[in-house]
């Protein structure tokens, strides 16, 4: 009843950071994306990724409030969720143990709580979540997570932060990304510098984004001294100078909490990067992409006309030439463009005097594919065109996926054999 | 040059081909029996069941509107056949070439012969029970004139075969005893001494009283030597050698085998 995914409810973008996360959404009474307001601390839209369940009782709060409360010695506390999560960790709370992913899972509960209260919605149409990097083990944990607190799998989407900055530039009016976006995110996890850009002359277009981790990164907590802010706004102004160079920038972003009072310590970089460029900080940014990316998933066809490419997005294409019917076809299992998560292919085929699986894997700009081939040797002879093989393709990362083939037999004509085909490729 | 043949979807509810015990689950499979047995494919093969399986079963509404277009205007289960499997493409074009010049084949035989070469289906695919009933009756049947007695002795033999085979050991030699009598063949005499030699019963005197020692022994020597050849194949066949180490499985083939043989029994008694 909670998560049935009415028509009119929310469509949330969720960024779950290492320390933290933010939530915006998108109802139908609202154009823009909303910032859920989470607290009255300094900055109300953060939430850090804490849970603490209160001494001898079964209710658990999360945020600030749940270290306030562990501070008073209201109960235990464990932060750091995510990273807990990415690790498969365990938590004893009164001599209970818990594991990361149910952690997890009541930590999004409450603050989803939270987040119905505000918007005066109990439904979830689509929530996309946005992590910084991709890792199988969370992106696993999220969705199993999500099913354990009733909202159906088909209803959650996971993307990187790069996809999200894309999905966010991409709502933009066009002279604002006609050249290069750039975004500088500092945050507890350090110092990312995003850039977007149209591969025009494609078909389709390609809307290309990248992350650079900058390791000039430091910590926020040297923004509590003068000669801290000094030091941060000279390594900011040189990032600048560095990543901006001869490039011709349409707009230039920033985010994350470390840049929440740049006007205070950081007069040089933002002197520097205001030449001649327009520049927005914008709140949430990651969230609010999520929510645009959201929205254009639920479209029928994409409001971008753009192939998209970015972290947690595959590189190649791989296809298979096939017969059906009496027609020769080419099979797409995997196009450039597809998120490597979601990209879970199976199928049937029965080889026709071919030794072996050839796959075609094709990088974006090369003219000819590249022969995969797996030998099918391994399996039982059973006489011409006997033999149906289960094929079962799964991204594991952005350049790593596994082919899975699976002897099915030929119906009851002959019984299935144990034979099973694994291989693993990296095309990056 | 190798290919690959995307295949369909598998039905969740087969379609049940009764007389075989066999359930078909994909058009590929279909495509196969058709191309295998067509002996055993009937004139009431196409009907409103195998279209139903195609377009519910296997999401294939196209071809299935195509066979029953084509059922219904030309009636002609031959061309439907051919229709049908130039359609799903699992065959190529010079084995549905084959395939067309074994139906041709098949049209230029008469009822008797073709339900003969339904039962001998049958019986390849161990169906004997089926089979059985089928060979009865054309026995029963008034004999079709164009038919030699020949072909009725053949039959007969047939069936008794086939009670060999479900070691009805009694009603094979009481089916092969009239063959002797009006051929006095000596192949059919020595099959009459196999049965009695596997019931472990006498040879009755009144077929085996004239027949010279040398010759049973000789007989006997073959016996032996088929049982023997017989049993080195079972013992190095890879199937006993899994079952020798599993007895749990050796149950589980056996339950199978009876259950299906009990089936058949109760299908034919029906």
């Amino acid at each position: 009843m909670m998560n049935d995914g009415k028509e009119n409810g929310l469509i949330v973008g969720y960024d779950l950071c290492a320390d933290h996360c933010r939530i915006s959404y998108h109802t139908d009474d609202n154009e823009e994306p909303k910032d859920l307001v989470f607290s009255d601390e300094e900055n109300p839209y953060l939430i850090r990724n804490a849970i603490c369940k209160k001494k001898g009782e079964d209710s658990w709060i999360v945020g600030q409030e749940a270290y306030e409360t562990a501070l008073l010695g209201g109960g235990s506390i464990v932060d750091k969720l995510l990273r807990l999560t990415e690790h498969s960790g365990f938590a004893s709370f009164e001599g209970v143990r818990y594991s990361a992913e149910e952690l997890l899972q009541r930590f999004l509960q409450e603050t989803l709580k939270v987040l119905y209260k505000e918007s005066g919605k109990k439904t979830i149409r689509e929530i996309t979540f946005t992590v910084q990097v991709l890792s199988g083990t969370v992106l696993d944990a999220l969705i199993r997570a999500m099913k354990a607190i009733g909202i159906e799998r088909k209803r959650v989407h996971i993307v990187s932060h790069t996809e999200s900055w894309l999905y966010f530039i991409l709502s933009r009016s066009r002279e604002l990304r006609s050249n290069v976006a750039v975004l500088f995110d500092l945050s507890g996890d350090g110092l990312n510098y995003y850039e977007m850009n149209l591969l025009r002359g494609m078909q389709p277009n390609i809307a290309h984004a990248e992350r650079t981790f900058l390791e000039e990164g430091f910590s926020l907590d040297i923004l509590d001294s003068q000669a801290g802010c000094r030091m941060a706004d000279s390594i900011m102004t040189s990032c600048v100078d560095r990543m901006l160079k001869k490039k011709l920038v349409s707009s230039a972003y920033l985010s994350g909490s470390g840049m929440d009072h740049c006007q205070r310590w950081g007069s040089g970089f933002l002197k520097t990067l205001c030449e001649r460029r327009r520049v927005f900080f914008v709140e949430n940014l990651f969230a609010k992409g999520a929510v645009y990316a959201a929205l254009d998933r639920m479209r029928e066809t994409s409001a971008y006309p753009y192939r998209i490419m970015c972290e947690g997005r595959i590189s190649v294409d791989i296809s298979m030439d096939v017969v059906k019917g009496v027609r020769e076809r080419t099979l797409m299992i995997s196009e450039i463009g597809q998120n490597w998560y979601e990209c879970k292919t199976s199928f049937d085929i029965i080889p026709d005097q071919a030794e072996t699986l050839k796959l075609k894997v094709k990088k974006l700009g090369e003219k000819a594919p590249v022969d995969l081939e797996i030998p099918l040797h391994e399996f039982t002879k059973r006489g011409s065109k006997l033999t149906r093989i289960g094929v079962s393709v799964e991204f594991h990362s952005e350049d790593n996926f596994s082919v899975v083939l699976k002897d099915k037999g030929f119906g009851e004509f002959f019984p299935a054999g144990d034979t099973v085909v694994r291989r693993n490729f990296n095309v990056g | 040059m190798g290919r690959y043949l995307l295949c369909g979807k598998e039905a969740e509810l087969p379609f049940e081909i009764e007389e075989l015990d066999l359930r078909i689950y994909t058009i590929e499979e279909l495509c196969y029996y058709i191309y295998n047995n067509l002996m055993l494919i009937g004139d009431d093969f196409i009907g409103d069941r195998l279209i139903d399986f195609i377009r519910n079963g296997l999401s294939m509404p196209e071809i299935a509107d195509k066979i029953e277009r084509f059922h219904t205007t030309a009636s002609d289960l031959d061309a439907t056949l051919v229709m049908l499997l130039s359609e799903v493409g699992y065959y190529t074009e010079p084995e549905i070439a084959q395939f067309s010049r074994a139906l041709m084949k098949r049209r230029k035989t008469n009822g008797p012969e073709r339900v003969r070469m339904k039962a001998d289906g049958l019986a390849e695919r161990k169906r004997y029970y089926a089979a059985i009933r089928y060979y009865r009756t054309l026995l029963r049947e008034p004999r079709d004139g164009r038919m030699s007695s020949e072909f009725y002795l053949g039959v007969r033999e047939s069936m008794a075969d086939c009670y060999g085979r479900l070691c009805r050991f009694d009603r094979a030699f009481q089916t092969l005893a009239p063959i002797y009598e009006q051929t006095k063949s000596d192949r059919i005499l020595k099959k009459m001494y196999d049965i009695s030699v596997l019931s472990g019963s006498e040879l009755p005197p009144v077929y085996f009283s004239k027949v010279p020692d040398t010759r049973l022994s000789e007989w006997q020597q073959d016996y032996w030597n088929r049982e023997s050849r017989l049993k080195d194949r079972i013992r190095n066949a890879e199937v006993m050698q899994i079952f020798l180490k599993d007895p749990e499985k050796i149950k589980e083939a056996l339950a199978g085998y009876t259950a299906a043989i009990k089936e058949e029994y109760r299908s034919m008694l029906e």
